[in-house]
This record gives structure tokens, sequence and C-alpha cells, in this order.
């Protein structure tokens, strides 16, 4: 197996120009990729091909005979995040003296962390640590399809917090039906008597994760609070806009959220969002939301642990009331979630 | 008729055969199985068969006894052991009629002539009634979700097919189903067909359905038949998990346990042996999951020689099989994407040399352009990260920029390929070397189209037609689909 070296090169001083140019233009976009909503890509690629042309230009300085040096070093922390190497080092450790050098006198120096050097790599991972064990059959006991899911996602969810620390202890959200999931949740935040809270990890399909879940956390009460301001939200807009006329708003926007992102990702944003908005209510004003839910599972997760995190901050300050969309039936009402 | 063919060949009675030939399967396998004790002038006898074979375009050995017919090409025969030899259960093979490549005759069809000709009756017997409800399912699919252009979800039942050539060679219909969190296959219809190698139909159709058990998460646990009135593995895949050693329905006789899909999945995803080494490796270091590997072969996120390059020469399998590490991390990035970018070209490299048109430069009157396309094998060597590549002919080579006079065209020459995105001095000095060690084969040293300008005079070059940010544009792609894939 091979194994990486970098190759620091000099850019001759007819191209520095060019090279610093595109090393700005490079860092701007890695800048505006930080402010870009997770997931998005956009300004990450830009900032990626523009580096392919860096890259492509040390590759051609280094075929013309411009000075090299190869290490198996590596500068960590480039200021701006490129590869491109100019004034002072912050990073000189294990560096080699030419680069510094080189750096003294003002050239700048671009590192080729290049892969194909002939050597034995070390591969990760533990040898005999094996993959992890096949998942373990189950059966539901009832007939009905949204039985067997409830049932599913309850036996999953009680494993998980009957092990919280083990392999299996988090919340699988993927694939579960809007109804199902929430009402699990609502039944598995109100505290046990003698049980400790629970902050269980959730785990995606595609193995990301979002953040913790706080479960047994909190004294729940079904009853829907009468007198409080009511503020009406559809979770997600365009979804369903015939629901235009009956809510005030939607509490997330589905352009943002609604994109391919690994969905740990996009349930920590939708928490992050929905957080935010909700200590944006005054808390001095009690207040209900009835929140019309669509189907997507991050989305459901980052909402009620906002939720669930805002009751744990202001007891009694805020009553959330589901309604899910079952399709000709228009939606229905689900379990309240407030504190006692 | 049997014991003279025995007695003449000196070959022992295959154990369990005269069982066979009682029980009530071959007897509802009447018009199929080659009775020894009919005339040799009906078409259901042992003379009969053993003239077809006589007449074969390779006639098979003398201890091969035909059994029943695989198809209008082909024989299901038993290997008989020489008297005095201890005698196993002889295992059932297939014979074909015509003339095929040598490396598709005498595949193994059953490990037990008793289990073969069961199973056979059973998928007979259950063909026509699955046929029906395939055209039903299918009716149904059509009218409520390709007429109205709605893309089904995972749950709902959808019918599958798998054709060869015009050929429809299998028919299933599956569905997520929440009542045990996997997948479930009502109709399950295979068959063999004389152009199409042994099992094949069974390996597609066991790909598929464990390709959609795994997409669509669940436990992996793989039901047949329909709840309330559950049918056992299909008799067709029980006989290919037999050939291929790999026990079906052991745990629950009417299921495919996750542990048994695990198993099948890995053998069904055609691997060369070096890559299947390499995956074994990385799953005992627990790097990834059998499933997650099987699934991204098979969904051509990379091919086989893309996945086996990456898997050979870099440490960082793991983050590019999780679709890679962040922009900010240019160090780690570069190091992953220059790999990607090497196994990305050697994949081009490799589909333009198997899809190139030798049909067209044959002599042969009819131009087949699938029968003519050439599969070639590769070997990656881990320690330079070169790949040879052996099976091409001299004209197939593609992109290469190097006098290659010495080779008569239509010869198979041995291609020693050095892949890189961003090809260095090191680079060039490695091809030279590789040059001077293998004289008679072609070296090249592959780049994008807007790298050659970098390489200098007397290096070797092939060119891939791609630039770096058309190889990066469809790496970017690649990536995308492994981070919001399931692990």
């Amino acid at each position: 197996m091979t194994i990486e070296r970098s190759a620091f090169v000099v850019i001759p001083e007819s191209l520095t120009p060019q090279i610093l140019e595109l090393e700005r233009r490079a860092g701007a976009a890695l800048r505006r990729a930080q402010k870009l909503s997770r997931g998005d890509r956009t300004e990450a690629i830009r900032f990626e091909s523009i580096h392919a042309v860096i890259d492509q230009v040390a590759v051609a300085a280094m075929a013309n005979g411009e000075p090299t040096v190869y290490s198996s070093a590596a500068v960590d922390r480039v200021p701006g995040g490129t590869s491109v190497l100019h004034g002072k080092l912050l990073d000189r450790k294990a560096i080699p003296e030419e680069i510094v050098g080189w750096l003294a006198a003002d050239r700048v120096v671009v590192e080729l962390r290049m892969p194909h050097t002939p050597g034995e790599t070390i591969v990760g991972g533990e040898i005999g640590h094996g993959p992890p064990p096949p998942a373990m059959r189950w059966k539901s006991s009832g007939h009905d399809l949204t039985t067997a899911a409830r049932e599913r996602f309850e036996f999953l969810l009680s494993v998980a917090l009957n092990s919280p620390h083990g392999e299996d202890g988090t919340i699988r959200p993927s694939d579960v039906s809007n109804t199902v999931l929430t009402e699990c949740l609502r039944q598995n935040v109100e505290a046990q008597n003698g049980a400790e809270r629970v902050d269980l990890r959730v785990t995606y399909r595609d193995g990301s994760e979002g953040p913790r879940f706080p479960l047994r956390a909190l004294q729940m009460s079904d009853d829907r609070p009468q007198k409080w301001r009511v503020l009406r939200f559809a979770l997600m807009s365009i979804r369903h806009v015939d629901m235009d006329l009956v809510v005030d708003g939607a509490w997330l926007r589905n352009s943002k959220v609604s994109r391919p992102r690994p969905a740990g990702l996009t349930d920590e944003m939708v928490f992050d969002t929905s957080l935010r908005q909700l200590r944006c209510l005054d808390a001095s004003v009690p207040t209900l939301i009835c929140m019309y839910q669509t189907g997507l599972e991050p989305a459901i997760m980052g909402f009620y642990r906002a939720v669930v995190c805002h009751l744990i901050e202001h007891p009694r300050a805020l009553a959330v009331v589901p309604y899910y969309y079952q399709g000709d039936r228009g939606f229905v009402e689900g379990t309240t979630w407030r504190t006692t | 008729m049997l014991q003279a063919f025995l007695n003449e060949r000196r070959l022992q009675m295959p154990r369990g055969l005269t069982e066979v030939y009682d029980s009530p399967e071959a007897r509802s396998l009447h018009s199929y199985i080659y009775w020894p004790n009919r005339s040799d002038e009906e078409t259901n006898s042992l003379g009969w068969a053993l003239q077809l074979l006589r007449d074969a375009s390779t006639p098979p050995p003398d201890n091969y006894l035909p059994l029943l017919p695989v198809d209008e090409m082909s024989i299901a025969c038993l290997a008989c052991a020489p008297l005095g030899v201890p005698d196993d259960v002889p295992s059932v093979v297939r014979w074909h009629l015509a003339n095929i490549d040598h490396a598709f005759q005498d595949s193994p069809l059953d490990t037990d002539v008793g289990k073969y000709v069961r199973s056979v009756a059973e998928e007979l017997r259950a063909r026509n009634a699955g046929l029906r409800n395939m055209e039903r399912i299918a009716k149904r699919y059509y009218s409520d979700f390709v007429e109205k252009s709605i893309r089904p979800r995972g749950s709902v039942l959808r019918p599958v097919q798998l054709a060869c050539q015009n050929v429809i060679i299998g028919m299933s219909a599956l569905r997520h189903d929440a009542e045990f969190d996997g997948l479930r296959v009502p109709v399950y219809v295979t068959c063999e067909a004389a152009h199409v190698a042994t099992h094949e139909a069974n390996r597609g159709m066991a790909a598929l359905i464990l390709c959609d058990a795994f997409q669509n998460g669940g436990t992996m646990e793989i039901r047949f038949g329909e709840r309330g009135k559950e049918d056992s593995v299909p008799p067709a895949l029980s006989r290919f998990g037999r050939a291929i050693g790999v026990d079906l329905g052991m745990e629950d006789a009417n299921c495919i346990s996750p542990r048994e899909a695990r198993n099948l999945f890995l053998a069904v995803t055609p691997m060369p042996d070096d890559l299947r080494v390499r995956c074994a490796d990385l799953i005992d270091r627990g790097l990834m999951s059998p499933e997650r590997l099987c699934y991204t072969l098979m969904s051509s996120v990379w091919s086989a020689i893309e996945l086996d390059y990456v898997f050979a020469t870099s440490a960082r399998v793991e983050t590019i099989l999780r679709g890679g590490s962040p922009p900010e991390s240019r160090r780690h990035r570069l190091a992953e994407i220059e790999t990607c970018r090497a196994a990305a070209m050697l994949g081009m490299l490799q589909r333009h040399i198997d899809n190139s048109d030798t049909a067209a430069r044959s002599n042969g009157s009819v131009r087949v352009f699938e029968d003519g396309s050439p599969r070639v094998s590769w070997s990656v060597r881990s320690d330079v990260g070169a790949v040879a590549i052996a099976g091409a002919t001299e004209e197939g080579i593609p992109w290469a920029s190097q006098d290659r006079e010495t080779h008569a065209p239509g010869e198979i020459v041995p291609l020693v390929c050095v892949p890189r995105g961003l090809p260095t001095p090191c680079d060039h000095q490695l091809v030279r070397d590789l040059q001077k060690k293998h004289p008679s084969a072609v070296v090249g040293l592959l780049v994008p189209a807007d790298m050659v300008d970098t390489v200098p005079e007397g290096i070797p070059l092939m060119v891939c037609p791609d630039r770096v940010a058309a190889l990066d544009t469809d790496i970017e792609r690649r990536l995308a689909m492994l981070r919001v894939g399931r692990l």
C-alpha cells in the first residue's frame, strides 16, 4: 500500500500574484461555506475547484524544476484553510528548514499532500474487531402496519433506554412515521419515578448522528391549556399550501431543511433554529403552539428536542399540540406537550 | 439401460439415485426426467439424452449421467464415481450442448441429486401461480404509479423483472413490511436460459432483493409469500444457495435471516479475488459493514476496479466511504481526492476497454455488440499505486500516445497503468522504471486531459478525456451519495 507524503513546491515569482489571488478567492469561498446552512456544499465545491487550480499550477511548477521538498510532515494549520504558505508560518514543528527559508524570502509555497509514495501504510481499525453483528429478527404482535411500525419503534426505544451506554443505546428515527415518532417521544419524555433522565444518541440510517435527545426528563400533562396565546404553524413551508389559510406561519423553511445532506446535520440545524425561535417567544406569556406536521424525521426530532430543552428551561411557558396529516381525513390532533 | 450405462463405463450407482427415480417429485417431472427404462426414440429417455450429449459441441466426460433438461440447450448431469472409489453424494452440474466458453461449462447446479429434483419439481409446480400473481401485481402497479408518474415508497409492493438480451430470466415483487421490519417477497420466479450463466438469474435477483432490503432499512430479514400465507424460501434460491455454499432458510424455513442475508449479499456481489481479500480485511478491522460494502458496489457508486484501487492504495478508506473529509481539512481532502481521481480514471479506462466495439472488426456476418464485449481482469500493485490490466487487445487500449507497433492487431497485450490526477516527477520516474521492467507490456501514465503539459516528453502517456474539474465533479457526486446513504 502506498503512503502519503507532502510535496512543498515553490511557486515561480511570475505566478505568485495569480496564486495569491486564487488563494484569496478560495479562502473567501471557504468562509462563505461556513456561513451556509449545514450540508450546503455550494461554496465548499467552489473552494475545492479553485484549490484544484492552485494544485495544478504547483504540479506544473514542480515539473518545470522549481524547488520542491518532500516531507512526511505536514502543515496542520494554515491561515485561510488553503494549502498555500506565505508570510509567517504558524506551525513550524517538523517542517524542513528549506521551507522556512523560502517563506522568509517572501516566496509562496504550495503544499501538495500526495497519497502515492511507495511504502507501507498503517490501515486503521483493529484486526479481529469484526463488523457489527447482524440485526436481531423481530416480529410485531399487531396485524396492521401502523401498529407494527409503532411497536417496532417502541421496542427499539425501550432497548435503547435499557442500555443507554451500549451500542443499541440510540434512537433510530429513520423511516418512522410522523405520528409514531412524535407520540412515542412524547410518551418517553415523561419522567418516571426513580428513573434518571436519559440523554439518548440519535442515529440516522446514513450513519449520521444528531444531538442527544433528553428522555424521562419532564413531568408532563396531557391537558390542553386554556386561554393561552395560540400560534398555529406548519412545521415546514410549501409542503401543504392549502394550510396557509389555517396557520399563522411556517416554523421551518422547506428550502433550507429539505436538502441532500446527512440527516444528523438537518436534525442539528432544525434544533438550533427551533430553540432560537422558541426563545424569541416571550416566556412571560404562556404560548400554545399548534404544530401542523409533515413527516421529515430529522425535522421532528430537531423541533421536539428544542421543545423539551425549552420546557426544561421555562416550564409552564409553552405547550405544543401536534397535528398529524392523515390524507383525506385532514389533520388529527396528537398528545399535548406541556409540563404540569 | 442405467445399469448398462454404469457397467459399460465401470461406474458406481450414484447414491440416492434409485430413490430419486421412484420419488413422487420425479413422477411430477415425468415429461422432463430422462428415464432409463424408456425407448431411445422418446425425448424423455436416457438413450435420447446420451445421444444429445454425444452430439454436443463439447461432449461431457464419460461418467456424466444425464438427469433432466435445464433448458433447450443444456442438461443437468450427475457426475458418477468410478467403481472402487469412495462415493460421495454426487453433485449436479450443467452441461451445455452448444459451443460456449469453457469457463461457463460444467457449472454446479446443486450439491445433491435428491434436493435438486425436489427443488425443480417444487419450482415448476409454483411457477404458473407465480406468473399469474406477477401479472396482477404489475397491472396494479402500472395503474397506481406508472400512469400517475408517482414514485412508490419502499412499503409499496413493486414488481421487478430481470432480462438478458430480451429474454426474461426472473420476476419478483417486493415491499418493506413493518410487521417484521424487513423485506417481504410474495413472488419469486426465475429460470435458466441457454445464453445466461448458470444461476445468474438467481444471483441477479438475490442481489436486487438484498439491495432493496438494505436501502429500505430494517433488519435485512427477507420473508417469502404473503402475510398469513407464507412460503418457504423459493426452491430455486435455496438451490442457488447450496450451489455457492450459503445455507438459506436454516433459522426459519420461510425466511432469509439477517445473518444469512449478510452471507448471501457477500456471495452474490461480484468481486475479483484480490478485492474480496481486501474487503474481508477491512470488514475484519471493523472499518465497514459487509452490507454497506456490497451496496456500494452493487449500486455502482464505485465500480469493482475503482474500489479495489482505493482499498489497495489508500489509508483513508473509512473517510472516503463516509463521503470524504470536510473542505477545511484541505490536506486530508487532497489525499483522498487524488486517490479518487486515480480510481475514477481507472474505472473509465476499464469501461472503455470492456465496451470497445470488437464486433465491428470481427469477420462474423452478424454484429452482436453485447456478445463482443471482452472483460478485462486487473491486479492493483498496492506498493506503487499501479494497475496491471490483462485481456485487452492492442487496438482496444484507448488513450495511449506511445508507439506500439510491436504488437499485431488483435493481439492481447498486457497493460500497466499508473493513474495520477496530479502527476509528479516521482510518478514520471516510476513509469520509466515500470517500462524497463515490463518491455513487452504497454505502460502508461494515466492523467487527466489538462495535465498532459506537466509530463515531460518520453514518458508514455494515457490521456483520460476528462479534465481535473470534470473528474472532481464526478467524485463529488459519488461522495455525496455515500454521505446520505445507509451506513
